[in-house]
């Protein structure tokens, strides 16, 4: 896109603005794309927001807000009306991995009984003598019986209020380096190179699992390639010794001369007249 | 009617292969293919409606002569096994003939032979399916290499003359030992029919310990050639590598079965099965350590390869390699999970070898460094491609995953395997994902790279036509089908397979029930056997 020579010049004062205010570009920070016009409140007031990322980023995240939050609102076991894990729980696989393994691990239901099975609480020597109650019989997803309601266990505080706790502490970090002060980030990693290195390279996961594991499995394919092509060969030794033998035979027997061919006949012709008329 | 059904799925192709042998490169000789294919498929169809699905008995039985002295018989019939291979050859046959209209007509073509070939390998496979009688079995089991023989050394690639001899000389090397197995059992039991000889070798003190072991050795030199198990798998790269673009479909997708098949329906009963339960355990670990070594053993070999169609070949062995540990595995779902692995794997492989085939006649090359970024002039046919390369992995809600979880569940569970046996195919599954996307990635994604024209007309290029996509099109719903609602096809192969190990189970059962000092469970068990066996024999009594 071709600008002005006017406009040209405000871009680079607004960029040189931005910059005052942002700090230098550092990676992993966004500098505003080339030809965009900032308007010049935004490039004088930096912590009215940095560059503002584009609807088809931002409404994919919204939607997915909503979601996270929705799931959370619905998995919510002390709830009174339908919960989804209420609805899961109806899942005989759920509900018999989950009496299988009380059964073969201890415990106890909530009303005390040590199984519960349709309603009724059984011992665990009723469980072991009839068996195959356990898991149906030749279960492959069969549903159909009907399966008491399962009770959602203490919800756990602690763990709500430090994941809590967590999530507000990361929106909080990145309210104040994205948007509140962008330069601070920038003065961050310059006092802590080796972590950026780290991070840019992603802890060198993708190198480490190169070398441990993907070059030695190639290495082995190699392998195995070549003693395929071994075993092929030794097929074809085994494929010649008949052929070099018949080889021989032919050099002994196929001499080309009318003679041998009449005695070989009439020695044949001996052999079965002997076999019929012994 | 019902009994003249299977005798027309096997006359029917045959009486095609004389018309095309008939009309030559000058008549319609694809057309009379298609049409024969087509009414294959279509009897096959009618014969399913037939086919009562929820009891254990033989079915549509027809018997079309007897040999007295030898008490042999042209007896044929089907079991729910049976008739879903039926359905599936007769579907990939279709499949495959439809996406041969790609060849070069006319002079020299040689389309009568080459439909004509592949018409008999449709009637002789049908064969091997619905065959009630061993030598029955036996001979249609043989007779499948005369197709192959030809179809691969005539239309083959440039080593088609040693792939042809290969496959041949090297299959029917294992059979001939499979021959005396089977003579020497059906005259001891005095008769060739599969069931009564199933019964008879199950049957306590019919068959010593030596004479069993010696039979199943025989079975097995035939069936883990034809299979193919490590390491008597070198024939089946070469003529994968070597076949015809699209006979390849058939003999990929269905011939690699029938090893599988004999050894889950003859070997296992006959053989590794017996009245007191398990009779081989030693040939059965040493059957099962083969399957793995060739589960991961195809897979790295897969990896290795440049050619696509290697590729797929050497993911077939180790694809059986699956097949043949559920089996080993000897237990309900692995035996079931086998069964469907036969069938998944044949539709998968052989869609996976149509589009390669495509590829290839549009480019002239199958090297996977000379191709790359298909996707952006193939969208249609990179669709497929991904699609086929996903159920071969193995992912959810495709036919493939049901199989391959079932075939490793019961690797976990059997008591005749172990946990070792199923960390190590689970790693196959890690290797078939490396290796199908490493192939998917480079023939589909990134930069554009393919041969300069010149190979192969330009004319040919381009994305997949409607022909192609009507080939295409069955088996990528047959893939969804099967993986989203796999619970009727593996309900049914309850009543093939309970037969098969109803003596392990039984033993299983009796063990058990002694450990926790059940007496009278024993007896019902007992009992249950009797049942067991007495439906079996009525069953083959003819229905």
């Amino acid at each position: 896109m071709s600008v002005s020579k006017a406009a040209t010049a405000r871009l680079d004062h607004h960029k040189d603005e931005w910059e005052k205010s942002h700090g230098a570009v550092q990676p992993g920070m966004s500098a505003p794309p080339e030809g965009e016009v900032v308007d010049e409140h935004s490039a004088h007031g930096g912590h009215h927001g940095g560059p503002r990322e584009p609807l088809v980023m931002i409404l994919p995240l919204i939607v997915l807000a909503i979601g996270a939050l929705a799931a959370g609102f619905l998995n919510f076991p002390q709830r009174d009306s339908w919960s989804l894990g209420q609805y899961l729980g109806q899942s005989p696989s759920l509900y018999y991995g989950y009496q299988s393994a009380k059964t073969e691990f201890g415990g106890k239901n909530r009303d005390g009984s040590e199984y519960l099975l349709d309603g009724k609480a059984l011992t665990r020597d009723q469980v072991e003598t009839d068996g195959a109650m356990i898991v149906p019989h030749g279960a492959f997803g069969q549903v159909g019986r009907n399966l008491p309601e399962v009770h959602g266990g203490m919800p756990h505080w602690v763990m709500y209020v430090v994941s809590g706790a967590i999530a507000l502490a990361g929106m909080g970090l990145a309210y104040q380096f994205h948007l509140k002060d962008r330069a601070a980030l920038g003065r961050l990693s310059q006092r802590l190179p080796g972590l950026v290195r780290v991070l840019e390279a992603k802890y060198w996961v993708d190198e480490i699992y190169d070398k441990l594991f993907v070059k030695p499995m190639w290495a082995l394919a190699r392998v195995a390639d070549v003693f395929d092509m071994i075993v092929n060969a030794l097929v074809f030794v085994v494929a010649y010794v008949p052929k070099v033998g018949a080889y021989g035979i032919s050099l002994a027997t196929q001499r080309g001369l009318v003679q041998g061919y009449a005695v070989v006949m009439l020695i044949g012709l001996a052999v079965m007249l002997l076999v019929i008329f012994r | 009617m019902d009994f003249a059904l299977l005798p027309m799925l096997i006359g029917v192709p045959l009486v095609g292969a004389l018309l095309c042998a008939l009309s030559g490169e000058k008549g319609p000789t694809r057309a009379i293919a298609l049409v024969t294919a087509l009414l294959h498929f279509a009897i096959a169809g009618y014969a399913a409606t037939r086919f009562d699905w929820d009891i254990r008995l033989e079915q549509l039985m027809a018997e079309l002569g007897t040999f007295a002295p030898l008490n042999f018989s042209l007896k044929v019939g089907v079991d729910p096994l049976s008739m879903l291979l039926v359905l599936t050859t007769s579907v990939l046959s279709s499949v495959s003939i439809l996406a041969s209209f790609s060849r070069a007509g006319g002079a020299g073509s040689k389309d009568g032979a080459y439909y004509a070939w592949l018409l008999v390998l449709l009637g002789t496979m049908t064969g091997v399916w619905v065959a009630r009688d061993l030598l029955l079995f036996y001979a249609f089991f043989e007779l499948i290499l005369v197709p192959l023989f030809f179809l691969i050394g005539t239309f083959g690639g440039p080593d088609r003359r040693m792939a042809a001899g290969k496959i041949f000389l090297y299959t029917f090397a294992g059979s001939i030992l499979a021959l005396p197995a089977i003579l020497y059992v059906g005259l001891r039991a005095g008769t060739f029919d599969i069931g009564s000889v199933i019964h008879w070798a199950q049957a306590e003190g019919n068959l010593s310990a030596g004479e069993r072991f010696w039979v199943l050795m025989g079975l097995l030199a035939s069936f883990c050639v034809k299979t193919p198990i490590f390491p008597l798998h070198t024939w089946q790269p070469t003529a994968m590598g070597e076949a015809p673009g699209n006979g390849v479909v058939d003999a990929s997708g269905m011939v690699l079965k029938l090893g599988a098949f004999a050894m889950l329906k003859i070997a296992v009963p006959i053989g590794f099965v017996s009245a007191g339960g398990l009779a081989a355990p030693t040939a059965l670990t040493v059957v099962a350590v083969l399957a793995v070594i060739g589960i991961l053993y195809g897979g790295l070999c897969a990896w290795a390869q440049t050619d696509a169609k290697r590729v797929l070949a050497y993911s077939s062995l180790s694809h059986v390699g699956f097949v043949v540990l559920g089996i080993m595995a000897l237990t309900d779902i692995g035996m079931r999970g086998a069964s469907l692995y036969l069938i998944n794997t044949a539709i998968t492989t052989g869609g996976l070898f149509l589009i390669v085939g495509m590829i290839y006649e549009r480019y002239g090359t199958r090297d996977l460094t000379e191709l790359g970024g298909l996707g952006k002039v193939m969208p249609l046919g990179a669709f497929f491609f991904g699609l086929f390369t996903m159920a071969a992995i193995g992912l959810p809600l495709l036919n493939g995953f049901v199989s391959e979880f079932l075939t490793i569940l019961s690797a976990f569970t059997s008591p005749y395997l172990g946990i070792g046996f199923g960390v190590c195919a689970a790693l196959g599954i890690v290797l078939g994902a490396i290796y199908m996307l490493s192939m998917a990635g480079k023939l589909l994604f990134g930069p554009l790279k393919v041969p300069a024209e010149g190979k192969v007309s330009a004319v040919m290029r381009g994305d997949l036509n409607f022909r192609e996509v009507t080939a295409l099109a069955p088996l990528a719903v047959l893939i969804v089908v099967l993986g989203v609602f796999p619970q009727p096809v593996l309900d049914t192969l309850r009543y093939t397979v309970e037969p098969l190990r109803a003596p392990v189970a039984a033993a299983e059962a009796r063990a058990n029930a002694t450990a926790s000092g059940g007496a009278s469970i024993v007896a019902s068990i007992d009992a249950d056997i009797a049942v067991e066996t007495d439906g079996r024999t009525k069953g083959e009594g003819g229905r």
